[in-house]
């Protein structure tokens, strides 16, 4: 409203300036046309007298008689002597090069209007553009909701629009913000539900390692089998949903690839135990890649626990790992039968259990894997060894 | 025979844990929250306390970081169905000395128990020993199965921090202050972890060293 007011406050003072500004004029152009014309009727005068001075007394008379001057004369006598009245133009040089003057005077003030018009017209239109570009980034929150900065901008077109879009970028702030709370809240109750459920899972693993000590019986084993089946399907699944909800933070740093392996490989010494295997982890030297080191282990430990499943006993699980200006690559094989040939456009895909997948599998573990792996800026692939074996490859690029 | 306090607020694994460690002549106390466990706490300390992660009353954590603020020595440890990374290092670093994540296994337990139970008093003597390794600490030596294991400075170092530290986790961070950063030489985590790897294939990988997800190594005695 306040803007509004000097705004037209604004437009009265101009309105008031130019009129003083074409009184002036007007008052100086008739005093001045006054003077000519005194001179010129005094010059004629004199001229006609000194001729003939007999006609001084007619002279006189015809002077009077200006009083009595209409403009509806029939005829002037000057055209009947053949003189037109842009004839009299140059005889007032002064005149011409002041209207002149005054035109391109007028004509410079005006475009310095238009100029300055335009200018802020732009700046209004930049600033707009700014804060819509602003509005692409989530971290500038603050910034969103302060709105466009409306200060010194007079009112017209561009505040309406700068209105709504404020308005619009208001809605779709406020749209992206509900929909994160409800990724979080599900995240949440996610999590809260795989806690709920692992109780009852450690009670029944519990309860069956009871029975056990008093008696060991094949039923109780059975139990407690599936009950930790049970507690592995309720985490990946959990871990599958962060992904999906896109709530599983990843906390990347520079990590030491061998390190990474090697803990991996810690992890599964009592699988490979088992199963009569050995994993070695080749020493390359120092390599670090951008990653989180607890996640990408977990995707490391699936792929080196997919070797040793299905490497025969007395073999070895080898993993290796090279870095090249492009990417850092992980190499990890085994000297198994390999991937049977119609397995592998679905290793990764979720739930598939392939053709010589294990007895109990789900198809989870490598399904996350490329997850993680894939969330870091990274690319897996599996391939059968030409010399045999199965061979996973990762590589995290380097930008 | 120790004494356990153990705060659960689910009465089935409850019972179930202190059926189990009463049979292997242990005397367990059960508490439902944290002020009735502080309560007892401050009438007489336990060799030991179990805890739950979620308690009614408040979180694992923050009792835990109030109870190593009271009592030093006191070993802790966490039993909870929570295994995310970031819950399992506010454990430790709030002064837990293990972390066990549910479904669990009873012998696990209580190998732990015995381990964290065993580490007090382990720390000053010549000799060391866990499984089938031995530290002769006066002629800085090495043993596995009382032959003689040729190790290098650092690989000493490594393996007397985690022996002086038995049944206690040692983070990464630890070992690398403490074995590197005191003599100046700078190092990172390829450098430990090959170390680590050095020592325990010159060791015939002996079980007793563990990896700890997300953490650091521990020795731990077979039960």
């Amino acid at each position: 409203m306040n803007r509004e007011m000097d705004h037209r406050r604004n437009i009265v003072m101009m309105l008031s300036a130019c009129l003083l500004a074409v009184s002036l004029a007007a008052f100086c152009f008739t005093s001045y046309y006054s003077r000519l014309q005194f001179q010129m009727t005094g010059y004629l005068c004199r001229e006609i007298v000194e001729r003939q001075p007999e006609s001084k007394q007619a002279v006189m008379e015809a002077l009077k008689g200006l009083e009595q001057y209409s403009e509806k004369e029939p005829e002037n006598m000057l055209s009947l002597f053949g003189y037109r009245q842009s004839d009299f133009l140059r005889l007032y040089p002064g005149g011409l090069a002041f209207a002149a003057l005054g035109t391109v005077l007028f004509a410079a003030c005006m475009l310095m209007v238009i100029r300055q018009h335009d200018k802020r017209f732009q700046n209004r239109i930049l600033m707009l553009t700014d804060y819509l570009e602003k509005a692409a980034n989530p971290e500038e929150a603050d910034f969103l909701l302060a709105g466009p900065d409306g200060t010194g901008m007079e009112e017209n077109l561009c505040s309406c629009l700068q209105d709504e879009i404020y308005k619009t970028v208001t809605t779709l702030y406020q749209t992206r913000e509900e929909a994160l709370q409800a990724k979080k809240n599900y995240a949440e109750n996610l999590a809260n539900i795989a806690h709920q459920l692992k109780t009852p899972i450690t009670v029944i693993s519990l309860s069956a390692q009871m029975i056990e000590e008093k008696a060991y019986s094949e039923y109780t084993a059975g139990i407690r089998k599936q009950a930790e089946r049970l507690a592995y399907l309720e985490e990946s699944l959990l871990v599958l949903s962060r992904i999906d909800a896109g709530t599983l933070e990843l906390k990347r740093n520079e990590a030491d690839v061998f390190t990474l392996l090697m803990l991996a490989s810690d992890h599964l010494q009592e699988l490979a135990v088992q199963a009569g295997v050995g994993i070695d982890v080749q020493e390359m030297g120092e390599v670090s890649v951008n990653v989180d080191l607890d996640w990408t282990m977990e995707a490391v430990m699936n792929f080196i626990k997919n070797c040793v499943e299905h490497a025969p006993a007395e073999t070895m699980v080898c993993c290796s790992y090279e870095e090249n200006p492009l990417y850092v690559q992980i190499r990890i094989w085994d000297e198994g039968e390999g991937f049977a040939e119609e397995d592998l456009p679905y290793l990764f895909e979720r739930f598939y259990c392939g053709k010589r997948g294990k007895k109990h599998g789900v198809g989870i573990g490598l399904a996350l894997a490329e997850s993680i792996v894939e969330m870091q800026n990274g690319i897996i692939s599996a391939y059968n060894r030409p010399e045999g074996g199965a061979c996973f490859e990762i590589r995290f690029y380097c930008h | 025979m120790a004494e356990i306090y153990y705060i659960e607020d689910d009465d089935t694994i409850a019972d179930i844990v202190k059926k189990y460690l009463e049979q292997k002549g242990n005397m367990v106390l059960i508490f439902q929250g944290i002020t009735e466990a502080f309560d007892a706490l401050k009438q007489r300390v336990p060799d030991l306390v179990l805890m739950d992660f979620n308690l009614p009353d408040g979180r694992g954590d923050d009792f835990c970081k109030m109870l190593r603020a009271r009592w030093r020595e006191l070993p802790i440890m966490f039993l909870t169905v929570r295994n995310d990374t970031c819950d399992v290092i506010s454990g430790f670093q709030n002064g837990a000395d293990d972390y066990i994540t549910k479904p669990f296994e009873l012998e696990v337990l209580y190998s732990r128990i015995l381990a964290l139970l065993r580490r007090a008093g382990n720390t000053a003597e010549q000799f060391l020993s866990c499984g089938s390794v031995q530290i002769d600490r006066a002629g800085m030596k090495v043993f596995e199965n009382g032959k003689e294991i040729h190790v290098s400075y650092t690989e000493y170092e490594l393996l007397l921090t985690l022996m002086r530290n038995m049944g206690k986790t040692v983070t990464r961070e630890q070992l690398l202050e403490k074995i590197w950063d005191c003599s100046g030489n700078y190092v990172n985590d390829n450098t430990l972890t090959v170390t680590m790897k050095r020592l325990k294939e010159k060791l015939h990988k002996p079980s007793c060293i563990k990896t700890i997800r997300s953490f650091g190594y521990r020795m731990e005695e077979e039960a």
